[in-house]
């Protein structure tokens, strides 16, 4: 059986937002068996990289489960929108990187899990460097 | 392929961690479950052997009589170290017709490391007398003469009944965790912290999250300027935590040496003491050199103030500072900077690391050539810009990038220093997005929140 694929897309010209800009775009899961498919979580949401450990906050999140007597076709679009929060932009320094991203996460009935993520940016931070 | 069989070096930090999430959860959950039942079984052995037993004898059992045909000596037990002993009396009792014979005392079999004790125990029972015993209905033979709780028997179930609700404990998180995302994980914590009954201190303005919040800037006014910066550390914390080093230490170094140099006096000598001291009286000789360093700056140099236009600053901003400097110094030059750090925190078995990286180091101000006379602070005043591409102050659990005025002294015959004074920068952007009340020199302006606005569908946590 194959994984099913997750397409993603952002509304938009730009990776590129403004704080307070809204963020929106649709999704849809690829699968010949949708029934398959337990729930899907849509997260917009910041995480760090670099030498520390990650931290990591969601900004909007939504689920939607398919085991409540609701049973929503994931192969058709689903769409999205949130206000996007002033703070913490986009960051590329040295050892701390801050990171945004919207994220899928399509839960399979036998406790597979697939994952898609698009990243944006949040501001224009110019990049760090090291001083000494 | 190989990553396959490399589940269990996993690579901690970093763009990616790798291995395998779902074998971690499986060994974190064998762990509990051994902790679980191990726990669990000590714990039913315990309630099994002794709590039920004592239970039954103090409210199952029946009162009848006995006569007391025989104060034994105690019973023995010839352990490795001690021997124990245990009370007994012999007594004769009747049930149902049916005489019994038995040797009684308590239910737990109680064994006493002092045969003295174990001895006055039974002396107020006397051969040829009637006393209370009280016996099993279901089984006669169990009798006791002795009936209470003993306490130590709650505590030694209290050793077990911990590991059983730590197992439980962990167990229901490592399902909750293997049944819900991180993020879902995430976006409950913060729901559930906006839900608290009481208001939380706060870390982060509401208006711009992970920024800390600014009100100990504001809370200080300053005498010319806005408000007053918070010094860092202030120098008399550091001088003693610099004399409590250099004391326990070298405590330790000299008691480590006299050992040493008797070994070698009393011609026995211990070379491996002798070479391990040698780092250690190192180590004592640069403490003693940085405690005397900071015993002079503290002393010798005066308090450092600085104060600021306004706060929290902006990019791309002109703001003006007041640097004051007390104590009699000749000073080869005195320089402020704005400088910028990213911090992070890692955790490497079961240490805590810090690292630092200096990203910004902006010079505002430099003057040479100063004297400083007692009771006439120098003050000087200048103006700068924050960089227009700065980034904001942030912070969370274990990452952070933080802003902060340097002051650095170069002392003629003295030791240099730097002092620092933390400022928070908010981000240019949102304030424009979020429509911020930046009040300029107003100490009392607290942020004006802006909750985000929710979107159909989902839910901005």
């Amino acid at each position: 059986m194959n994984d099913p694929r997750v397409s993603l897309r952002l509304i938009g010209d730009s990776r590129i937002y403004s704080p307070g800009q809204t963020l929106s775009g649709e999704y849809f899961v690829d699968t010949t068996d949708p029934q398959e498919i337990k729930a899907v979580e849509l997260s917009v949401l910041w995480y760090t990289e670099g030498k520390g450990d990650e931290d990591l906050a969601v900004h909007h999140f939504q689920r939607i489960a398919n085991d409540n007597g609701t049973d929503v076709d994931f192969r058709l679009s689903q769409q999205f929108r949130t206000a996007l929060p002033n703070t913490p932009l986009s960051y590329d320094g040295v050892i701390v990187r801050i990171h945004w991203c919207v994220r899928i996460r399509v839960f399979m009935r036998r406790g597979r899990e697939v994952v898609s993520e698009q990243s944006f940016q949040l501001g224009m931070v110019p990049r760090a460097r090291a001083v000494e | 392929m190989a990553r396959r069989f490399l589940f269990f070096f996993r690579k901690k930090r970093g763009s990616r961690a790798t291995g395998s999430e779902r074998l971690g959860r499986l060994g974190e959950a064998l762990f509990y479950t051994a902790i679980l039942v191990l726990g669990g079984a000590a714990l039913a052995l315990i309630i099994w052997t002794m709590i039920v037993p004592q239970w039954r004898a103090n409210y199952g059992f029946r009162e009848t009589t006995c006569r007391v045909l025989d104060v034994p000596l105690p019973e023995e037990n010839h352990g490795m170290e001690s021997t124990t002993y245990r009370p007994q009396v012999h007594i004769e009792y009747v049930v149902d017709g049916k005489k019994f014979d038995k040797l009684a005392w308590d239910q737990l079999r109680t064994w006493y490391n002092d045969q003295a004790r174990v001895e006055a125990l039974t002396k107020r029972f006397r051969p040829g007398e009637t006393y209370n015993c009280w016996y099993d209905p279901n089984d006669p033979e169990q009798v006791v003469l002795i009936r209470g709780s003993v306490w130590w028997v709650w505590l030694l179930a209290m050793l077990p009944a911990a590991f059983f609700v730590f197992g439980l404990i962990g167990l229901a998180r490592n399902r909750l965790q293997s049944r819900t995302s991180r993020e879902r994980r995430s976006a409950l914590a913060k729901r559930a912290a906006n839900m608290e009954l009481f208001e939380p201190q706060r870390r982060e303005s509401p208006k711009f999250p992970t920024v800390p919040i600014d009100a100990e800037w504001r809370n200080s006014p300053g005498t010319a300027l806005a408000y007053r910066l918070p010094i860092a550390t202030k120098p008399s914390w550091q001088l003693f935590a610099a004399a409590m080093s250099f004391l326990v230490w070298n405590l330790l170094a000299a008691v480590l040496l006299t050992i040493a140099i008797r070994g070698h006096v009393a011609r026995q000598p211990d070379w491996f003491l002798t070479f391990f001291c040698l780092p250690i009286v190192a180590a004592g000789g640069w403490l003693c050199y940085y405690f005397l360093r900071q015993f002079l700056i503290t002393a010798g140099v005066g308090a450092t103030r600085m104060e600021v236009s306004d706060h929290p600053l902006l990019p791309g901003e002109e703001y003006e500072i007041l640097l004051s400097q007390a104590g009699k110094l000749t000073f080869s030059s005195l320089e402020v900077f704005l400088v910028c750090d990213e911090q992070a925190t890692y955790r490497q078995g079961t240490d805590t690391v810090a690292d630092s990286q200096q990203v910004c180091r902006m010079s505002i101000l430099r003057n040479e050539h100063l004297q400083i006379q007692p009771g006439l602070p120098y003050e000087t005043r200048c103006k700068f810009r924050v960089p227009a591409g700065a980034m904001h102050s942030f912070k969370c659990d274990n990452n952070a990038i933080s802003w902060r005025l340097l002051v650095r002294a170069n002392v003629a015959r003295w030791p240099d220093y730097e002092r620092s004074f933390p400022v928070i920068i908010h981000p240019r952007g949102g304030e424009a997005a979020a429509g911020t009340n930046h009040q300029p020199h107003d100490a009392a302006a607290g942020g004006v929140s802006r909750q985000p606005t929710p979107t159909s569908g989902g839910h901005d946590t």
